[in-house]
């Protein structure tokens, strides 16, 4: 829009005439939709347009961009049409008809049926004015006797009245149609109206959404009612979904309309060329214009820390780099007399019936003509044209060299897509993980233009999952474990249950053989075998990996219902899980300090490991210390597998601020720990009771019998009690060689002390 | 002294677990914010009363006497005759100012040819 106050006709591109009441054919002009009053009443000093004109005719010949060129005093000027959102029988191209002819005043006459308005100011065919002044000839039949109006007024604005505005604007943005069988709302189907979200107050403030773009009155921004509003309170009857079966983080990382909008139906536009001095669009897919039946994705972009759906498009445009560094938009006018210079030198490389400005000799025969005919244009101080299409700005080098590289005006406008709601049943998730991370998922493998021509004329594409920082790494992480490795490595919990009950149907407790000790007179007697600190960091290490590995399963299989029977909640145990994660890492570290000396592997070690303990059969005993060699690899594995869950725990604790590849990674690992750590846990239980009677007192009232020791744990039984636990009990050569060897040692320390 | 170890440790546990979850608690505070309140349904009149369209100047056009009857109806003195609806402040919304509200030459100093924040001034 032209500025207030401008020194050159150069620096004026459109007027707010022009703005008002000039638009190509078929096509409105902007005051076609903005309802009067305000700009349109008023120009920016805040004076009437027709009264400030009448008085001073001089300034439709000076550069005021409120005045220059207008007629405000024959048509007088547009005030606020109150009908054109309260009459349901609203008239919206006659309206933009009077606007054509000028007839500003007239307009909300004429569009609200109140009667026929005869003659116009400006006759838009032959673009001369009439000399006419126009006339009314109202309806008598919409007055009573009395002389008052009788008209049929909507309190609240019907959706077709909304829709007469937004239907045309937001198509082309966003696919976005209401009320349409082909592009459905299940908002619409179910009778929700527009100011059922989008209430507006008597200051006429509608409730605003926040999209990417839309940037008037930010402070009415979030006050619509959003999908939360209703559906976690029944407002209007709307369901209460649950989302058991959706990951929480999910709810909490994506947008409602991400899911729930899958898929449009209606043709939206996909990029513009205003190469040719007027705005040339592509629409999406094979249609023709905006709004044909065309099903089409959505690209996605993070925006407001969600992932929401967003139809970008991508401007293909020219500007000039003045002397302030700043790249300027050049007006349709100034480009259309440089195509007219170098039109013969493009080439429509797709067919598409548009020659496209692609390649490098072309964008070089741009440059050089818009060079020739901004020569002396008075609203530049320096002629730098430059080229942007897609992910790159095009402009002569120093040396006079095309060069093409990425610049901050590359962007695309990513227009936000909230309407045209999918039923539940066909949101995505709602067939599972992979709707989205498998292979076959279609949500990270859709791609988006980020160049509509390439030197061939064919658009460059790229996977919308980048745009959302998910990179082909994560990607493929995501993509296998999800759907194949997750469901499957549940498995491996199942199968340590089969194999538990195998082994204890097979072989039974660990007795070593079934050879009874020889009985001594202390064998029943008790020795410490844990003292109370060291039960204590055990228990909580198991209550809290219980609780963590509960709700762990129930989110990694998305089966959070049974948790809603304790917590009435998904979000809660989630939070839980977090903080309870770090009591177990903390548990884990205090493991760690307090038993690691007694798990370090020795050389008699070898042998527990090479006859498994004993547990596939055998009837002699093995060397074991305070810890078995079993005990020692399992104490290694849970502080490795505990460490790893801390780590990648705190990555998931923190997953909003860290990179996603690193999210995905800590995912992952997480999960495997996880499982690994579960089934491992299953086994130490097992282990621990029906596997080693006697054995589980020893973990939660510290002792054991003294028997128990000599037969499990000889060589801790020897160091505790001083006394040789070979007796009779059927060692085996290699351990008699060990305690022996052992006995020699500390006979040799013994005499060394003693010297 | 045994048993007596045994109860301070659970002691121990309960009481970190007590600090645990209240601390989830104080966590989940935000997250578990309260059901939205619905708001109230609105009064919705079944229909406007009959009124007088009026010119630009607040004259009554009478279309059944001829009293200006060949002239427009102005939405101004129509609508905002009487105290009716408060025009002024109903086209301070932003459906009607779109940004002429804020509209300035200087609006956006590093895209000098952004005047307004609204379609009035910003394209």
């Amino acid at each position: 829009m032209a500025k207030k106050h401008n020194e050159s006709p150069d620096e004026i591109d459109i007027t707010v005439w022009q703005w008002v009441t000039t638009a190509p054919p078929n096509l409105p002009p902007c005051a076609g939709c903005h309802p009067g009053g305000g700009p349109l009443e008023h120009d920016r000093e805040g004076k009437r347009y027709d009264v400030t004109l009448a008085a001073n005719p001089a300034l439709r010949d000076s550069l005021d961009g409120d005045y220059i060129g207008s007629h405000w005093d024959k048509s007088g000027v547009l005030e606020a049409d109150c009908l054109i959102c309260h009459s349901p029988e609203y008239d919206w191209k006659g309206r933009i008809g009077q606007l054509k002819s000028w007839n500003l005043k007239w307009a909300a006459t004429a569009a609200g049926r109140l009667g026929v308005v005869k003659g116009r100011i400006f006759n838009p065919e032959t673009k001369q004015l009439t000399g006419e002044t126009p006339t009314v000839v109202y309806n008598r039949r919409l007055f009573n006797e009395d002389g008052k109006v009788v008209l049929s007024i909507n309190y609240r604005p019907a959706d077709a009245n909304c829709m007469q505005c937004h239907g045309p604007a937001d198509m082309k943005k966003r696919g976005f149609s209401w009320d349409d069988p082909i592009n459905p709302d299940v908002h619409n189907q179910q009778g929700i109206h527009c100011v059922d979200c989008h209430p507006g107050d008597l200051a006429h403030n509608f409730a605003k959404g926040h999209t990417t773009i839309e940037t008037v009155r930010d402070d009415l921004d979030n006050t619509m009612r959003t999908c939360e509003d209703c559906h976690t309170t029944g407002y209007l009857g709307a369901s209460i979904p649950q989302h058991l079966n959706i990951p929480p983080s999910h709810l909490e990382t994506i947008a409602c309309e991400t899911c729930h909008i899958p898929q449009k139906h209606r043709a939206a536009g996909e990029y513009f060329d205003s190469t040719y001095g007027s705005l040339h669009w592509d629409i999406i897919g094979e249609a023709e214009k905006w709004g044909q039946p065309a099903d089409w994705y959505p690209a996605y972009e993070f925006f407001d820390g969600q992932i929401h759906p967003v139809n970008p498009i991508f401007g293909i445009w020219w500007g000039n780099r003045d002397a302030d560094g700043v790249v300027y938009p050049l007006f349709a006018r100034e480009l259309a007399a440089a195509w007219e210079q170098y039109k013969d030198q493009v080439t429509d490389d797709n067919g598409d019936g548009f020659p496209e400005v692609n390649r490098p000799e072309e964008i070089t025969a741009g440059l050089q003509a818009l060079e020739q005919t901004l020569a002396g244009n008075a609203r530049f101080t320096q002629v730098h044209p430059v080229f942007v299409k897609g992910d790159k700005l095009w402009e002569f080098g120093p040396d006079g060299t095309l060069t093409g590289h990425p610049a901050p005006e590359c962007v695309s406008e990513a227009f936000s897509i909230s309407h045209n709601v999918a039923p539940a049943e066909e949101a995505l998730g709602a067939g599972g993980c992979v709707d989205c991370h498998g292979f076959q998922g279609e949500f990270f493998q859709r791609t988006h233009i980020v160049d509509p021509f390439d030197e061939t004329g064919n658009p460059v594409v790229e996977p919308v999952r980048w745009t959302i920082g998910v990179s082909d790494f994560s990607y493929t992480l995501c993509a296998v474990h999800c759907p194949l490795v997750r469901p499957w490595i549940g498995g491996l919990i199942m199968l340590v249950f089969f194999a538990t009950t195998l082994h204890f149907t097979r072989y039974g407790p660990h007795d070593f053989g079934g050879r009874p000790m020889d009985p001594r007179g202390d064998d029943y007697e008790r020795i410490e075998r844990f003292n109370w600190f060291e039960r204590l960091v055990h228990l909580v290490v198991l209550i809290t990996f219980l609780f963590l590995a509960l709700t762990g399963l129930a989110f990694a299989f998305n089966g959070g219902r049974w948790l809603q029977l304790i917590f009435n909640s998904t979000v809660t145990p989630r939070v839980w899980h977090g903080w309870l994660g770090f009591v177990f890492g903390a548990g884990v570290l205090l493991m760690f300090v307090l038993w690691w000396r007694d798990a370090v592997l020795v050389p008699s070690d070898r042998e527990w490991l090479r006859k498994l303990g004993g547990y596939l059969g055998g009837h002699e005993p093995v060397p074991a210390d305070r810890f078995n060699a079993g005990q020692k690899v399992y104490f290694w594995t849970v502080v490795i597998g505990g460490l790893t869950l801390l780590v990648t725990g705190i990555i998931l604790f923190f997953r909003k601020s860290l990179p996603n590849d690193l999210v995905f990674v800590a995912i992952v690992v997480h999960d495997l720990a996880a499982f690994f750590g579960i089934s491992g846990v299953l086994s130490h239980i097992y282990l621990s009771t029906g596997a080693n009677p006697g054995t589980l007192q020893a973990i939660f009232a510290g002792w054991v019998t003294k028997g128990w020791a000599r037969l499990h744990h000889p060589l801790w039984y020897e160091r505790i009690t001083g006394r040789s636990a070979i007796g009779d009990t059927p060692l085996s050569e290699e351990l008699r060689a060990v305690l022996a060897e052992k006995a020699e040692k500390e006979k040799d320390d013994s005499s060394e002390q003693r010297a | 002294m045994r048993v007596h170890d045994l109860l301070r440790g659970i002691g121990g546990v309960l009481a970190a677990m007590a600090l645990v979850l209240a601390a989830g608690l104080l966590w989940s505070t935000g997250v578990l914010a309260g059901p939205v309140e619905a708001p109230p349904a609105q009064v919705v009149p079944k229909q406007h009363p009959p009124f007088f369209l009026r010119t630009e100047t607040g004259e009554v056009i009478n279309p059944l006497t001829g009293e200006n009857a060949d002239q427009p109806y102005s939405p101004r003195q129509t609508c905002g005759a009487e105290g009716c609806h408060d025009y002024a402040t109903i086209t301070l919304g932003y459906h009607f100012q779109q940004g002429a509200d804020v509209i300035n030459d200087h609006f956006d100093p590093e895209r000098p040819w952004v005047l307004s924040d609204g379609m009035f001034g910003k394209y």
